[in-house]
């Protein structure tokens, strides 16, 4: 490769794809912040040279394959990104309550946007604020207390992501089980045709009829 | 009751407002209660529709047997509609700022167009399934 990006072209080269699967491989992924291109096309790469696939069926479930296990993948970046988010929600609204001047009547909007500016610092720098820090853990606020905050508050749309991961996950492995399938049968019968063409006996026949 | 005259206003008025009239107009409205775009059947789309008809003949082996040729139509309209669902899965994802934005209606929203998606999905693959099963029926 003249340069360290793979595409669907030199996925061509390398690999004997099929002339009417190939605009299924050559669709260029629709990429999120944090994914690039050769990312996508290794990962398809290392499904081709794995598999094998041969015929054209193969090769669609392959591709579909290679699908799921991307989409699996942004499902798992996505769960840790809403825990993550919700860390820095859940510290700022602990931050609103546990403030001296909490109870202050009119100060509440001074203190929520201090708070924010707080939870999003210490979410970027976790070295960032060691006081307010300590003023949490005082008020019994620790990592662990944080994090169990931030999972409560992910937990509706975690459940929605977890169902779409389990499905993807189902599809995977019924797919793995067609291509298994797939190759035994394929195997199978081609065995069973070279016995016809060479008029051979299966061998526990054999066996019986020389007993 | 309605006066002629009142009647004769109403007629009038209505015949102002029936719609866009020039053909960028209409081409904008026709887009109007446009989502996805999944429940237009795949075949529908020209381009698509001469990728499937290529790959369906070379699923069904060249063969004349109509419900080969029919199983080897739904295998490859499934995987293209595949291919248009997960593009409309990763626009949702897109729109909502990749993993950047995971909370409040934004995530909601997402979560609840991925869903309907979903039900897309299903669907196609369990066609998918039912027409593979078919085929490698001996």
């Amino acid at each position: 490769m003249a340069n360290d990006s793979y595409t669907a072209e030199n996925m061509k080269d390398d690999f004997e794809i099929p002339d009417e699967v190939l605009p299924l491989v050559l669709a260029h992924p629709r990429l999120l912040p944090g994914e690039t291109r050769d990312e996508f096309y290794l990962m398809l790469e290392l499904m081709f040279s794995t598999i094998l696939p041969d015929t054209e069926l193969e090769w669609l479930t392959t591709i579909d394959l290679a699908w799921l296990q991307w989409e699996i993948q942004r499902y798992r970046r996505w769960k840790n990104a809403i825990i993550m988010s919700n860390r820095t929600a859940a510290v700022e609204s602990v931050l609103c309550r546990t403030h001296e001047g909490a109870a202050m009547s009119g100060a509440m909007s001074m203190i929520r946007a201090e708070s924010k500016m707080h939870a999003r610092e210490m979410s970027i720098n976790p070295n960032a604020h060691r006081d307010v820090r300590a003023k949490l853990e005082s008020h019994g606020y620790d990592t662990d207390a944080i994090n169990a905050a931030a999972f409560v508050r992910s937990l509706v749309p975690l459940a929605t992501i977890e169902k779409f991961l389990s499905s993807a996950r189902h599809q995977v492995m019924m797919t793995l089980r067609e291509v298994g399938l797939r190759r035994e049968f394929e195997r199978r019968a081609r065995e069973a045709m070279k016995r016809i063409d060479t008029n051979q006996t299966p061998p526990e026949e054999a066996e019986q009829t020389e007993a | 009751m309605t006066s002629t005259r009142k009647a004769a206003a109403n007629k009038r008025n209505a015949s102002l407002s029936t719609g866009p009239r020039t053909l960028g107009g209409k081409q904008r409205s026709s887009l109007n209660s446009y989502r996805h775009g999944l429940a237009t059947p795949i075949a529908k789309h020209t381009s698509a529709a001469v990728n499937i008809d290529r790959l369906a003949t070379v699923l069904a082996a060249y063969s004349n047997d109509y419900w080969r040729i029919e199983k080897a139509r739904v295998v490859a309209e499934s995987h293209f509609d595949l291919a248009r669902i997960r593009v409309a899965r990763a626009e949702v994802l897109w729109r909502v700022g990749g993993f950047e934005n995971c909370v409040g209606d934004e995530l909601d929203q997402a979560l609840s167009a991925l869903e309907k998606i979903a039900r897309y999905e299903q669907r196609t693959r369990s066609k998918l399934r039912g027409s593979l099963e078919a085929m490698l029926d001996p």
